[in-house]
């Protein structure tokens, strides 16, 4: 007399998978082969898996294209935190100071990377962040170390329209490219980005289109400037002539 | 430098390979197609942003995945269920056009519907079992779970199904 022996729902899907490292499946197909009541329990597990696979396959051909500018950029752009801070640390125990850090860099070529990594940005990318004061006025002071320059959380705040959210030290070309994103109530999420120069010239705000996004540039200090996100130019020109007449 | 680079490179060159089955895999976390296409660019921007965490020749797909499933899970989700007062009914939930025509679409449409309808939890661990083909551990370990808790979903997932598909169902396992 064959032996009953109760198999769960779990096992016998295991076993339907192949699965075998968590099922004892020699004795199901053992039990198989005379208990009428495991094999009906199995085809009510039954479903066709090439069935589901044809279904979702079908998905792929519905899946929007990937802008190639998005991921076909050169790698040099992306830099850890740690990394940029490392940079500015040497730089700055070797002596060489702010102005002394080399610059062989176009600024037109930052911008365009600053801009595809905006591309990407969308308000879900920002939303979900809400630093506390204390973390953001932390967050700055430590931009503020890698760009030798102070940036205060009232100079970044006071806008209607837009609600900063956090700052990154980023990496171009070996230097920190610094971006303070802002949350935008009535457009796509905007960048401002900053980059060390070599030149002290000035330079006043100019409007632009990169990427397909308003873009501003200007240049004050040694330093080079560029707000960029969305499509309202009015938005951008106007929080770009702000923050030129007081960064 | 060098691992970093070429850890950035192979995200970058992984992201534009494996996207098609990463948006469809959001597709089946969100039931939405606007939310999938959120979802998976916020991935590939979290991705680089996170490069540093990734080993270059390790499982990008499932590195992806992960994020994919973190993202939706704790950003998006609360705020998807906001938006509908809850996920969507079956009815209502948003299938990509499918063009009318071979009876095969119909089925297909069929098929996908079950699915979808399924409870999240059982959704999910059926998008990375029975259409990604993970295996439990793999899968598993994308979600975060233990092995046993993907087979009960499974298995629960499996009665729902064959109930519901059973009529034109010839060669199932």
């Amino acid at each position: 007399m064959n032996k009953h022996i109760e198999f769960s729902d779990e096992e016998l899907t295991a076993y339907l998978d192949g699965e075998h490292e968590y099922v004892r499946a020699e004795e199901i197909n053992r039990a198989l082969s005379h208990d009428q009541t495991l094999r009906a329990r199995l085809e009510q597990l039954s479903v066709s898996k090439e069935e589901l696979q044809s279904a979702f396959d079908d998905l792929l051909d519905h899946a929007p294209p990937l802008a190639p500018e998005s991921i076909d950029t050169p790698s040099p752009w992306k830099m850890s935190i740690g990394a940029a801070a490392a940079i500015a640390v040497i730089c700055f125990s070797l002596g060489w100071g702010i102005n002394h850090l080399p610059t062989t860099h176009s600024v037109s070529g930052w911008k365009n990377y600053a801009a595809v990594y905006q591309a990407l940005y969308i308000n879900s990318t920002l939303s979900h962040i809400n630093n506390t004061e204390e973390h953001k006025i932390n967050e700055l002071k430590r931009v503020s170390l890698a760009l030798g320059k102070d940036i205060n959380l009232p100079d970044l705040s006071s806008f209607k329209q837009l609600d900063y959210k956090r700052a990154q030290i980023l990496g171009y070309e070996g230097q920190p490219l610094i971006q303070l994103a802002f949350l935008s109530s009535v457009d796509a999420p905007i960048a401002l980005c900053i980059m060390r120069t070599k030149q002290l010239k000035e330079a006043g705000v100019s409007l632009s289109e990169i990427e397909g996004m308003s873009a501003a540039s200007w240049e004050k200090d040694g330093y080079a400037y560029l707000l960029i996100g969305g499509n309202d130019s009015m938005l951008i020109k106007d929080t770009a002539n702000k923050f030129a007449s007081y960064l | 430098m060098f691992w970093k680079n070429s850890a950035i490179k192979e995200i970058k060159k992984g992201i534009k390979e494996l996207f098609p089955r990463l948006w469809r895999y959001c597709f089946i976390l969100s039931a939405n197609t606007e939310r999938a296409n959120d979802l998976a660019q916020s991935t590939c921007l979290r991705a680089l942003e996170k490069s540093h965490q990734y080993t270059a020749g390790t499982e990008l797909d499932r590195w992806l995945f992960r994020i994919a499933k973190n993202i939706w899970l704790n950003e998006l989700r609360s705020d998807a269920v906001r938006d509908v007062g809850g996920m969507p009914p079956v009815e209502e939930i948003d299938l990509p056009d499918h063009s009318p025509g071979p009876e095969s679409n119909l089925i297909n449409k069929e098929v996908l519907l079950s699915v979808m309808s399924l409870p999240e939890a059982q959704r999910i661990v059926v998008g990375l079992v029975y259409i990604e083909g993970y295996s439990y551990g793999e899968a598993a370990k994308i979600l975060d779970i233990p092995v046993g808790t993907v087979m009960s979903r499974l298995s629960t997932a499996r009665l729902k199904l064959a109930k519901k598909l059973k009529p034109h169902q010839s060669d199932a396992i």
